[in-house]
């Protein structure tokens, strides 16, 4: 772990009267890398990621962006965080155009080159109106205008919700994967398992507002194996898997397993309450 | 303050559509004097078109900004847009506030455009009332409006139980509001100042409460209305806080601070003055004091009028105004217990006069009720009515006294007659007692209250008839027919003209050195007579040997002030409460020795 998180978390909780949406959570994330927070619809992230934009007070915890609380410094430190929100939640009446020019007096660092090259390769025009946009291409508006502020950290919340595939591949590739190359940290949540697993660093996956894995990509894909008995069918999902310990199992087909199984694996079992 | 600005701008990029409709709402003052079957002058008719389409329209932008502004994003999940960027939650507030500020003030200027050019700039012209106020008024609801919108509408659309909490708060907030403002019911600008200054420490309130919904509510709308309750109820205290202490800096004057006596009641044998003024930096609020002339002690009590002192000053009756009603009460001098009589009358608000009369014990009072033209005895102990009749509408004097405790009488001028009546409460009987030939003019009743003395008008003499039948008893000359006569309580008459002073009867004259206000009966054959100078003065006149006792310059009597509807002489002491003109120290008098006691030193 990085000396100096970008973002740390500790113990957060977040309760909806009786409910608890995010249950003692305890996370870090490094400078320059790519976090995925995976969980089921309901399991918490959005509430997570509110607090992490200081929108929402945990109901105990700290979050802490660059090592400032965020509640507290929320102004200070928005200058820095680039944001993507799950709903678009921009003034459906104002122009792309518009939007960008009121961005470029709230921000310090505004770069109209890099919007202005975004919404260019994404093809919307500035003279759009926000309202008038699908959804996909507000959350492509809402991601030049989230880069066009230079910022250190980019905080994404389901940014692929209603793209397209060529979009969504773009958006992992070439956006965040370059974001990732210059050194920006990314904290995204997605459903989108296939696009995230090449580019994220880091996994953490919410159930019933728990952080019931927090691992690096590689190390959790490396303790996650499918085995098979071909002869019993029988079948099991090994979550500490050590090819010493298993060398034995004669007769058994074990299989390493991608991202999206894992996140079956650990969060599809129940619904969430 | 530039993150405010950059807000305000782009709320008012988002409602230009308000300029728009701003404009086609003064086109249609405009337009008016054009619309067939409209008549009138088309200068009158654009400018009082104007006026009301303005109020209204100010007033309904106020009301919809204040429902929108910061509710509608809320419940739309857009302020995160906001709160997503380095804006900070007073940025947020104030940039929208600056906003609706602008959009309320642009529209305002866009309909009334019409109405002032077309009144060549004179738009007080186009109103009867005052257009200060009315200016005034309209401020005042617009931003009510506004904030009271945003308050609901933040309230109603958080979906919470906390609105029940608000609904309670907004009712005693109401209620201790009232209770401060009851103690200033009846004067004006005092009133203004303590709802002024409430007015504006709940704007300050409101205008805090948004900023903290943002500060700590932010994009949760549960937490927002939280946010915003707790800092507008905690701001409310703040502002019945103050509000409080300023009604309390009002009615906090002493004796001293008074500056003019508006209503001095001494008791007639006793050692109590009721006292009450205007005083130092207090506006029209006029604080009332019990004071006892021999101790110098003094009480803060509530104003009344027609203050009526039992015989023996250990009591009196008043009548206490409220907003609604007037309630008659008598207070206890010595244990300062106020006790509700539970007689309720119609306030005069205009007058302040109430015809009430009493027995010399405050066993009995009788009122009259101009509003219903009833006549009604009241048993001060029993807190009941004991009879009332109703009288003929106008038939009723005014003046009207008790010849015992269960009969009331009055005496009637016809253009040509002159009738005594009495009701009998216990009875519930009015009768006619006795009815003369008569022709208008004053008339007086004897202390006993057994005789009457009338002048007909243009007459030189008066006749002295028993006060229930009328009967003729005697007739004393006045020395001219434009005398003015007072009883003694003896029964002598003593007359005035101009400024001469005489007994009926004898030859004494008295020169009092200016016109007296009145003549009073000291008791002991002195009376004293109050001048109509511009330095004041009293002079006192021993009526038996026909000399002047004393004269005292630069200083009045505090005159029983209310209105006296008994119209038996009233016996003074020697003792009299008096004012000093230069200096203004509160005084008693005694009219005999000349010796003088400060009951008010002013410094």
């Amino acid at each position: 772990m990085s000396p100096d998180p970008i973002i740390n978390i500790d113990g957060l909780t977040v309760r909806y009267g009786r409910k608890t949406a995010v249950d003692r959570v305890t996370l870090a994330v490094p400078r320059g890398s790519v976090y995925a927070l995976l969980g089921r619809n309901g399991a918490g992230k959005s509430s997570l990621v509110r607090c992490l934009l200081g929108q929402q007070k945990p109901a105990a915890g700290a979050v802490e962006l660059f090592g400032e609380d965020v509640w507290r410094h929320r102004t200070a430190l928005m200058e820095r965080v680039g944001v993507v929100s799950e709903e678009a939640d921009a003034p459906p009446e104002m122009t792309v155009a518009a939007l960008a020019g009121f961005c470029s007096r709230l921000y310090a660092r505004w770069d109209q080159g890099v919007a202005d090259a975004r919404l260019e390769r994404f093809g919307i025009a500035p003279a759009s109106r926000f309202g008038d946009l699908s959804k996909g291409q507000k959350k492509q508006v809402a991601l030049a205008l989230a880069t066009a502020m230079s910022p250190e950290l980019l905080i994404l919340d389901d940014p692929t919700l209603g793209l397209d595939v060529v979009a969504r591949k773009a958006l992992f590739e070439e956006i965040i994967g370059e974001l990732a190359d210059r050194g920006i940290t990314v904290f995204v949540t997605t459903h989108d398992l296939g696009g995230i697993e090449g580019l994220a660093d880091r996994v953490g996956i919410l159930k019933g507002g728990a952080l019931v894995v927090d691992d690096e990509l590689e190390t959790l894909k490396s303790r996650f194996r499918r085995i098979r008995y071909p002869a019993t069918v029988t079948r099991a999902v090994v979550s500490n898997y050590d090819d010493g310990a298993f060398q034995n199992f004669a007769g058994a087909e074990v299989a390493p397993m991608s991202l999206e199984e894992i996140f079956i694996a650990v969060a599809g079992e129940g619904a969430e309450k | 303050m530039s993150h405010a600005l950059v807000i305000a701008g782009r709320e008012l990029a988002e409602k230009r559509f308000v300029f728009f409709a701003a404009i086609a709402v003064a086109l249609v003052a405009v337009l008016l004097p054009l619309v067939p079957g409209v008549h009138g002058s088309p200068r009158d008719l654009i400018t009082v078109t104007s006026m009301i389409l303005t109020a209204g329209f100010t007033l309904g932008l106020a009301g919809m900004l204040g429902a929108t502004m910061v509710g509608r994003d809320l419940s739309a999940g857009r302020l995160s847009f906001y709160f997503a960027r380095p804006a900070g939650a007073a940025s947020i507030w104030f940039g929208k506030l600056a906003a609706a500020l602008v959009l309320v003030i642009a529209s305002f200027a866009i309909v009334i455009l019409p109405g002032f050019i077309a009144s060549g700039g004179q738009l007080a012209r186009a109103t009867t009332l005052s257009f200060p106020l009315l200016a005034g008024a309209l401020v005042v609801l617009v931003v009510l409006f506004f904030f009271v919108a945003h308050a609901a509408s933040t309230m109603i659309r958080s979906h919470s139980v906390l609105i029940g909490v608000d609904f309670a708060a907004t009712l005693l907030t109401g209620f201790l509001l009232w209770q401060l403002a009851r103690p200033l019911i009846g004067t004006i600008v005092a009133l203004g100042v303590l709802l002024g200054v409430f007015a504006l420490a709940a704007l300050i309130a409101f205008i805090a409460a948004g900023a903290w919904q943002l500060a700590d509510g932010r994009t949760d709308r549960r937490r927002s209305h939280a946010a915003f309750s707790k800092a507008l109820w905690c701001g409310m205290a703040a502002a019945l806080l103050l509000a409080a202490g300023t009604l309390a800096w009002i009615v906090s004057p002493t004796p001293r601070d008074l500056t003019g006596i508006e209503r001095g009641e001494p008791s007639p044998h006793g050692d109590w003055l009721f006292i009450s003024g205007t005083t130092l930096h207090r506006f029209d609020f006029q604080p009332a004091y019990l004071m006892n002339v021999e101790s110098g002690a003094w009480r803060r009590i509530s104003d009344g009028q027609n203050t009526i002192f039992s015989a023996d000053g250990s009591k009196f009756l008043q009548v206490r105004e409220r907003s609604k009603e007037a309630e008659i009460v008598i207070y206890d001098t010595a244990t300062g217990r106020t006790t509700e009589t539970g007689v309720r009358l119609t306030p005069q608000t205009v007058t302040h006069t109430y015809p009430i009369v009493a027995t010399d014990d405050l066993s009995r009072f009788a009122t009259f009720d101009y509003m219903q033209d009833n006549l009604t005895v009241y048993d001060t102990v029993a807190r009941r009515s004991v009879g009332s009749a109703h009288l003929p509408v106008g038939f009723f004097p005014g003046r009207f006294y008790f010849a015992s405790p269960d009969v009331l009488r009055f005496h009637v001028i016809n253009p040509d007659r002159l009738s005594a009546y009495e009701f009998d409460a216990a009875h519930h009987a009015l009768r006619e007692t006795g009815s003369v030939a008569s022709r208008p003019g004053p008339l007086r009743v004897t202390a006993d209250g057994a005789r009457v003395v009338k002048q007909d008008k243009g007459s030189a003499s008066v006749v002295i008839r028993d006060a229930r039948t009328l009967q003729l008893l005697s007739s004393v000359a006045l020395p001219s027919a434009t005398s003015r006569f007072y009883l003694l309580h003896d029964g002598r008459i003593v007359t005035t003209d101009g400024q001469t002073l005489r007994v009926a009867g004898t030859p004494a004259a008295v020169d009092l050195g200016a016109k007296p206000m009145f003549v009073a009966d000291l008791g002991g054959g002195k009376v004293a007579a109050p001048l109509y100078s511009p330095s004041g003065g009293i002079v006192v006149v021993d009526v038996d040997h026909g000399t002047v006792v004393r004269r005292e310059g630069a200083i009045h009597p505090a005159l029983r002030s209310s209105m006296n509807f008994d119209p038996r002489p009233l016996q003074w002491t020697p003792n009299l409460i008096a004012v000093r003109e230069h200096g203004e120290s509160i005084l008693r008098w005694n009219a005999l020795t000349g010796e003088t006691k400060v009951l008010v030193p002013r410094d």
